[in-house]
């Protein structure tokens, strides 16, 4: 939790938007059947799906108001003036600070595999790419690979972007079959390879690479065989590698 | 005559049962895997139910109902591991839990926390079975009294207390937080007519919001990014030195869990409810009662023991009118009223006729399943607990691949990730300013409840709110929700004070 002042500034902005968010809702269910009928049916306040929303909005509309005024109670005056004069600087250093840049780090990871791999590329390819990202940023990188790190990381994304939501998916798809699988496996091992050398001088972090790779390994294999194979649970984009794995399981029956 | 036969048969039954090891071999087993399932964000023991019920189906009715009922109490238990040691609730019933039971972790006293909750998991179960196997029927009539007027007014209740309690600067911001869920409770097609709410054409929110995509999206992200950016610990971890609570502390600890199992039975008696509000129920209760509060929220042993003996203890309550009505009192029960039936068993009132001992089986599964339950989470608690030696940043990215998994199992919908990872960003930011995430969830969870019966409620009494006056649990539900919101006021405070002192003068003179 942020700081008491730090807090109230806050408290402030959130309690307007919360305000905000009071009114649309009001002004939504406002749009909602009160007294009309709907689907042959003559409606009734009691009965109307605008009930709820407008208890909901309005309370979220009063008590945002009311955040907004405990907030301003107190800063007063004086700490509001502060509060404007400092904000400037006080976002630039935000953004440039270590501990924001691992949090831009570790919501794009997130992003990108959630929003751009999970539903395009096989489980099994995309979680081993996702877990060393997140380890070459966190775990056997350092505050100097941070940043470059983290750029790698958004370039990677990028490439996805282009290859898988556009029209070049389909035509790679003629020429190889699971091309963002190949895709996903080629970046996973140039991570790997580029993760081995940069750390070939330094015995802590190639140890904790290792580690890594390790991991990188069983733990999506694992986690993906007891879903799929023990609680069927099928995976959001079955490919490549669930081919190859279907292939072992039935290979003996 | 009749209060001894029934004993002799209870006890027949539990020897049978003992004395078979394909029974104790499926209950132990059971119980396991319902731990597992419940200590894994985005599994929960009704998923675990569902999964057994297609597995247990050629079975012996007697041996799947082992299983079923194990798996259960293990999936509600197991969801105290996850909210102790890394801060993310397995289950929703467990998120009371993590309040106390993650400051006490983050103390190196997560082994401690562990086997007391444990052991009062236990009690907790035991006390609910004794209810089953005595007044069930009692309970059942009583929990009848419940109208569209109760409900509503109890999912209110509970959303309004978990903001109350779990608020860790400002009781308004708790209340926002409720009202939050409140409104994601809103998207989707209402339930009485139809009508598409807050979808904006997209046809994926037309079945509203799914609750574990919410429950992992606002405690495991937030969480997972938290961790990672401050490059903590998850928490610390002393030499465990004894997981078995003292005998001391179990008896100090006695008047809480009793009062705490009491309030699950009641709560789990009543149809639709569930374990989640009972934990927080429970919680509320023990922090009012306490001498104490203000160690509520920083690693408080009543907190953690009084959130999860309710939970558990919900687990029977849940089977009184599951059993003597037909009505499931949870949704993991309702799951089990659908296994009952393949198994050519009917439950409701003439249960008594159609299988005499089927409640008294039931109650001995339970009982020797709380029993499993124990001696399993005694033995994995010290090896669970090392879990906190593996280095953050190897751990928490594994955890956010179980939470994506997690929640996509749930409902196979790829839009449920979707939705989870923004609503755990957006949870961030409100954890960062102050306002608590459980209410949130709890809004989201209860909102269907409330939404639904204020509406019947009103339909039945053609638009007066007057009934809320004139039946006594509904008075006593809107007083209750009065009083909690009137007592955060300064003048409430100060008016109290001034009472406490006159009162306090006149008793001296």
């Amino acid at each position: 939790m942020l700081a008491k002042d730090t807090l109230r500034q806050s408290d402030v902005l959130s309690g307007v938007l919360i305000a905000m968010l009071g009114v649309f809702i009001v002004s939504q269910a406002m749009g909602m059947p009160m007294k009309d009928s709907w689907g042959g049916v003559q409606n009734v306040w009691y009965v109307s799906p605008a009930l709820f929303p407008l208890f909901v909005g309005t309370m979220l509309l009063l008590l945002g108001l009311a955040l907004t005024a405990i907030g301003l109670r107190h800063l007063g005056r004086g700490g509001i003036r502060l509060a404007l004069a400092g904000s400037g600087g006080r976002v630039t250093t935000l953004l440039t600070a270590a501990p924001t840049i691992r949090f831009y780090a570790v919501v794009a990871t997130l992003l990108s595999f959630v929003f751009i791999l999970v539903p395009r590329v096989d489980f099994f390819a995309a979680a081993p790419l996702y877990l060393l990202m997140l380890f070459a940023l966190f775990y056997y990188g350092d505050e100097t690979t941070l940043f470059r790190t983290f750029m790698a990381s958004l370039a990677g994304a990028a490439l996805f972007l282009v290859v898988l939501c556009s029209g070049l998916r389909d035509s790679l798809a003629d020429l190889i079959a699971h091309p963002g699988d190949w895709l996903a496996l080629l970046l996973t091992a140039f991570l790997a390879v580029s993760g081995l050398f940069s750390t070939r001088h330094q015995s802590e972090r190639r140890q904790r690479l290792v580690i890594g790779l390790i991991v990188t390994t069983i733990a999506p294999l694992t986690i993906g065989i007891i879903f799929k194979y023990l609680l069927l649970v099928p995976m959001p984009h079955e490919g490549l590698v669930v081919q190859i794995l279907d292939a072992v399981r039935y290979a003996g029956r | 005559m009749m209060l001894i036969e029934r004993l002799t048969t209870f006890f027949q039954i539990i020897g049978s049962m003992l004395v078979d090891p394909t029974s104790l071999a499926v209950l132990f087993g059971s119980v396991l895997l319902g731990i597992l399932f419940g200590a894994t964000p985005g599994l929960t023991s009704t998923l675990g139910v569902a999964l057994l019920t297609a597995l247990t189906y050629s079975m012996d009715t007697n041996l799947a109902m082992i299983c079923l009922l194990a798996i259960y109490v293990g999936g509600t238990y197991g969801g105290s591991y996850a909210s102790i040691l890394i801060n993310i609730p397995g289950t929703a019933a467990s998120a009371a839990t993590a309040l106390d039971g993650y400051p006490l972790a983050c103390k190196g006293e997560a082994g401690r926390a562990i086997g007391l909750t444990t052991t009062s998991s236990a009690i907790g179960t035991v006390i609910s079975m004794l209810f089953l196997v005595s007044i069930s029927p009692i309970i059942s009539s009583f929990a009848l009294q419940f109208t569209s007027f109760e409900f509503f007014l109890l999912a209110f209740f509970g959303i309004l207390i978990s903001g109350t309690l779990t608020a860790p600067d400002l009781v308004i911001k708790g209340w926002i937080a409720g009202f939050l869920g409140l409104f994601l409770a809103c998207i989707g097609r209402d339930l009485l007519q139809f009508y598409p709410r807050f979808t904006f054409g997209i046809p994926e929110l037309d079945s509203g919001i799914e609750v574990v995509p919410v429950l992992i999206g606002a405690f495991g992200i937030p969480q997972i990014i938290e961790l990672l950016r401050q490059q903590t610990r998850i928490a610390n971890i002393k030499k465990i030195q004894r997981i078995v609570p003292e005998f001391s502390t179990v008896v100090r600890n006695l008047p809480t869990t009793v009062r705490s199992s009491l309030i699950g039975v009641g709560i789990g008696a009543v149809p639709g409810i569930g374990e989640d509000i009972a934990g927080w129920v429970s919680y509320g209760t023990a922090k009012n009662t306490s001498k104490h509060p203000e160690t509520f929220g920083k690693g408080e042993y009543q907190g953690v023991l009084a959130s999860e003996t309710a939970n558990n203890a919900c687990v029977g309550g849940a089977m009184i009118p599951l059993l003597n009505l037909g009505i499931p009192g949870s949704p993991p029960a309702a799951m089990l009223l659908g296994a009952l039936m393949l198994h050519g068993v009917n439950p409701g009132p003439m249960i008594g006729f159609e299988h005499p001992n089927f409640i008294l089986e039931v109650s001995a599964i339970l009982l020797l399943a709380s029993l499993a339950m124990w001696v399993t989470g005694m033995t994995l608690a010290k090896q669970v607990v090392k879990v906190l030696r593996i280095p953050t940043a190897l751990f928490m990215p594994i955890i956010g691949l179980l939470c994506i998994i997690g929640s996509y199992s749930l409902g196979l919908n790829i839009f449920n990730l979707y939705l989870m990872l923004p609503v755990g960003i957006i949870c961030y930011f409100l954890n960062k300013m102050g306002f608590p995430i459980a209410p949130l969830v709890i809004g989201v969870i209860l909102g269907p409840m409330a939404d639904e019966n204020l509406r019947r409620a009103l339909m039945v009494s053609q638009g007066s709110f007057m009934p809320i006056f004139e039946r006594p649990v509904s008075l006593l539900l809107f007083l209750t929700i009065l009083w909690t919101v009137c007592s955060q006021f300064p003048w409430y405070k100060r008016g109290l004070a001034k009472l406490q002192n006159s009162l306090r003068r006149r008793l001296d003179r």
